[in-house]
């Protein structure tokens, strides 16, 4: 009875500090904002609930929005793509961003390691789930004296095999799309460079909304990966981290 | 026939020559001398008729025409020419001096250099930038020729390093740069150093100079504590015989050095916030704007090129795309941008936007082009914009939806119908939850979630293992307990069958070996005598009892009661039985 009652006060608590903790209030403003046009507005309130709040995919899919609508499509796929990594079922999200780079002329296809980065994290919490059945259903399948059941044999080898399957995938993946060097081209007209000078000469031109994988960074400059394999150097400034 | 060819190259060279571009810089051959030490100045035109020499003065400066040279090459049917005038600047005095921008008119039109800068020391070697420990066999500088810049402002450097014309040196490693200690500043790309030989105090040197351009980031004191390069030198033991004569048996010592230079430090400004205009970029230097368009005749749907170049002195990496005006009746679209520089340096070069635009609709002239950056010498923000090209445009107004810019043609035709305008699907109102950047691996909840299961499995366990131990040792307990029951009898107990029964079960339960590890049945003693389980000296006694037992149980011979005299008897007999067992 005392743990229900517990549960039920931690529950009440949660629910009463969590839209609290959000700014529900600020949150109303940006949205009302946005829907009378007031770009700007709404876009300096979603910038302050990012900047001192919890992060949230809506909170990313409504200000890729906004700076869509103040006419940077770069930051607007920069923001969908942040909305998506925090909540890769988020369908707006994912309609705006294709709408985004169809308009700017991107029609780079992820590959397919980077659609299933999308689900990163689904891998290590599958992979703890099987691991967790397996190790549950070894002892009575082993048994040799206790109740030896086909199907906790069964059940352990499907969770063995589970297992072993998404954490080799964990493995590959790594911290898929939300690895924190991963970065996008938000600028127009912009090259990646053989050296960190604006006279160097150019690898390729990098579109709007190109993924770029960050190495280190030399004053203005930052040597990266492009999405084509190239390295070089791109100016900072064009660039910016998916993870903010 | 020879004439033909002759003049059809002439035509070709001048068909050529024709489409290329003019351009003009001004270079010195040195950015710090001393007070009557001459230097080179030159002023390159490129692709351009220029009969006389311009006119170059500067207070403070003695400047002198030497010569013109030119050069003329045709690569990839591209001719290009190159007109060099050159000029010998003394300076007679010690101080900053700018030779002001060098105007040339070609074709009809006027250029201008960039304004140069050249600081000059005193001879005597006391003013800073001047080596001081010209006894050593070897020594370094740095010349910073400013003291104070603002911030993003680019500051040529060199950095000299002097070695004794008896020592041969080499960067080491082979390609290595040099490393400038300080920090609140950035450096540009080494250019490959240059050597040069110069006599001071009556000694040769030969000097290593190294150039980049130093820019401060941040406001403030800008501290250069030295700068370092490994060289390694080799030199010989003792003195040479005669100069010019080199000894095939001299001894050599090689050994890496690092040589430091000397330090500076350098005033770095902030930029001023009064009178920023909205478009700056953090673009500082001297910059000049210009704009063309191809073609200048079109129909409504075609493309226009608008070509902007900015040129000049100054920091190129900050210049972002300049913004475009009277956009009224044109469609815009993202502009290629190209940087060609103008000095090994890149500090002077021309940075060329190419925007393509498309005309809705009638209009007269081009869109605007607007450029804003600050000018440290005016120590002001200029805001550049080009004036208007005129165009001839004829054709239909086009429709509002937008046609590709890849395929202008599509929207000229009025059979096509137009594109659907692409838009956005609306924001999201209901309150966000909260979520997290961060791997899952990396979040606490996911390991807290992995602890529930992990001690479920581990209390799982520990409970079979206190299930096994109990179960192992329920038997021994029971007997434990029947054995201290039956004792209890034997010891308390008067009455003469349950005593000797008590006595055979005990007998039966000590009889088995290996109690402890394995739980068996106690056996009847019959059967252990009649096996020779019993030892020998026991045997009649425990048959003895077994059959005074059976007697008195079974057959009810003998007395109800029991003696003292039978019980210690009895008692003997287990201790003696429990001893051998």
């Amino acid at each position: 009875m005392i743990w229900t009652r517990c549960l039920l006060v931690a529950l009440g608590y949660f629910a009463w500090t969590v839209p609290l903790a959000f700014g529900g209030a600020t949150w109303e403003a940006a949205n009302t904002a946005y829907q009378h046009g007031k770009y700007e507005e709404a876009k300096a309130a979603y910038l302050h609930l990012a900047d001192t709040g919890p992060y949230s995919a809506d909170l990313f899919y409504n200000l890729g929005n906004v700076w869509f609508k103040l006419g940077d499509p770069g930051r607007a796929i920069l923001n969908y793509q942040r909305a998506l990594l925090l909540n890769p079922g988020l369908v707006e999200a994912g309609s705006n961003l294709h709408t985004v780079l169809k308009i700017v002329g991107n029609d780079n296809q992820p590959t397919f390691r980077e659609q299933i980065g999308a689900y990163a994290d689904y891998f290590p919490l599958m992979a703890s789930i099987a691991f967790w059945i397996f190790a549950f259903s070894i002892y009575p399948a082993w048994l040799k004296h206790g109740r030896l059941t086909l199907f906790c044999r069964r059940l352990c080898i499907v969770a063995g095999l589970i297992f072993l399957g998404t954490a080799a995938l964990f493995v590959w993946i790594g911290s898929g799309a939300k690895d924190p060097n991963r970065a996008l081209v938000v600028d127009s007209a912009v090259d990646l460079k053989y050296g960190p000078a604006v006279s160097a000469r150019a690898v390729e031109s990098m579109q709007l909304g190109e993924e770029l994988q960050l190495i280190s960074e030399r004053g203005d400059w930052t040597f990266c990966r492009a999405s084509s394999g190239n390295l070089g150097w791109i100016l900072t400034r064009k660039t910016e981290r998916l993870i903010p | 026939m020879n004439k033909l060819i002759g003049a059809l190259t002439v035509l070709l060279y001048l068909g050529t020559f024709a489409l290329a571009e003019t351009s003009i810089s001004a270079s010195l051959s040195q950015s710090v001398t001393e007070v009557d030490h001459p230097i080179q100045l030159e002023v390159k035109v490129e692709n351009a008729r220029v009969a006389r020499p311009p006119t170059v003065v500067a207070t403070g400066l003695s400047i002198n025409f030497a010569g013109t040279s030119s050069r003329t090459q045709i690569l990839n049917f591209q001719a290009s020419s190159t007109t060099t005038f050159t000029y010998i600047v003394t300076p007679t005095q010690e101080g900053n001096f700018e030779i002001p921008a060098i105007e040339v008119s070609a074709g009809g039109k006027v250029y201008r250099t960039s304004s140069l800068t050249l600081k000059v020391v005193h001879e005597s070697g006391q003013s800073a930038g001047q080596p001081t420990e010209s006894d050593k066999p070897y020594f370094a500088e740095l010349v910073v020729p400013k003291e104070s810049a603002y911030v993003g402002e680019q500051i040529p450097i060199e950095l000299r390093f002097y070695f004794n014309q008896r020592m041969q040196y080499q960067p080491y490693p082979q390609g290595q740069y040099p490393l400038i200690e300080g920090e609140g500043f950035v450096t540009k790309k080494y250019l490959e150093p240059t050597e040069k030989q110069l006599e001071m105090n009556g000694r040769i040197y030969h000097v290593v100079v190294y150039k980049t351009g130093l820019t401060g980031v941040k406001p403030g004191k800008l501290e250069l504590q030295s700068a370092t390069q490994s060289f390694l030198l080799s030199s010989t033991f003792g003195q040479r015989n005669a100069p010019g004569f080199i000894d095939p048996l001299e001894n050599f010592q090689q050994q890496v050095v690092d040589v430091k230079t000397n330090g500076a430090s350098i005033d770095i400004k902030p930029l001023p916030t009064a009178g920023r205009p909205a478009s700056f970029s953090g673009t500082v230097g001297d910059f000049t704007l210009a704009t063309s368009a191809q073609p200048t005749k079109v129909q409504t749907g075609d493309p226009v090129t608008l070509k902007v170049e900015i040129k000049g002195l100054g920091n190129f990496d900050r210049i972002d795309q300049p913004s475009l005006s009277n956009i009224e009746g044109w469609r815009t679209y993202q502009p290629s941008e190209e940087t060609q520089a103008l000095d090994d340096l890149g500090l002077s070069a021309i940075k060329t936007y190419s925007f393509p635009l498309i005309a809705a609709k009638r209009v007269g002239s081009l869109p605007t082009v607007e450029f804003s950056y600050f000018d440290p010498n005016a120590e002001k923000y200029v805001t550049l914009k080009s004036s208007p090209i005129n165009i001839e445009i004829e054709g239909d107004q086009l429709p509002e939806k937008a046609a590709s810019p890849g395929n202008p043609a599509a929207s000229s035709s009025p059979a096509t119908k137009p594109a659907p305008m692409l838009d956005i699907l609306d924001i999201r109102t209901q309150l966000p939850a909260p979520a997290s950047f961060l791997p899952l691996v990396e979040q606490r909840a996911f390991w807290i979630g992995q602890a529930i299961p992990a001690s479920a499995l581990l209390l799982l366990g520990l409970g079979l293992c206190i299930r096994n131990a109990r179960n192992a040792g329920q038997p021994q307990r029971i007997l434990k307990q029947e054995r201290r029951i039956l004792w209890k009898k034997i010891d308390g107990s008067n009455n003469r069958p349950e005593v000797l029964h008590a006595a055979v079960r005990l007998l039966e339960l000590d009889s088995r070996p290996h109690l402890r590890k394995k739980v068996t049945p106690p056996r009847p003693l019959n059967e252990l005598i009649s096996e020779g389980m019993v030892p020998e000296d026991l045997q009649s006694e425990v048959r003895a009892l077994l059959e005074t037992r059976e007697a008195t149980v079974y057959g009810h011979v003998g007395s109800e009661s029991l003696t003292e005299d039978e019980r210690s008897k009895i008692k003997i007999l287990l201790n003696r039985w429990k001893a051998t067992a």
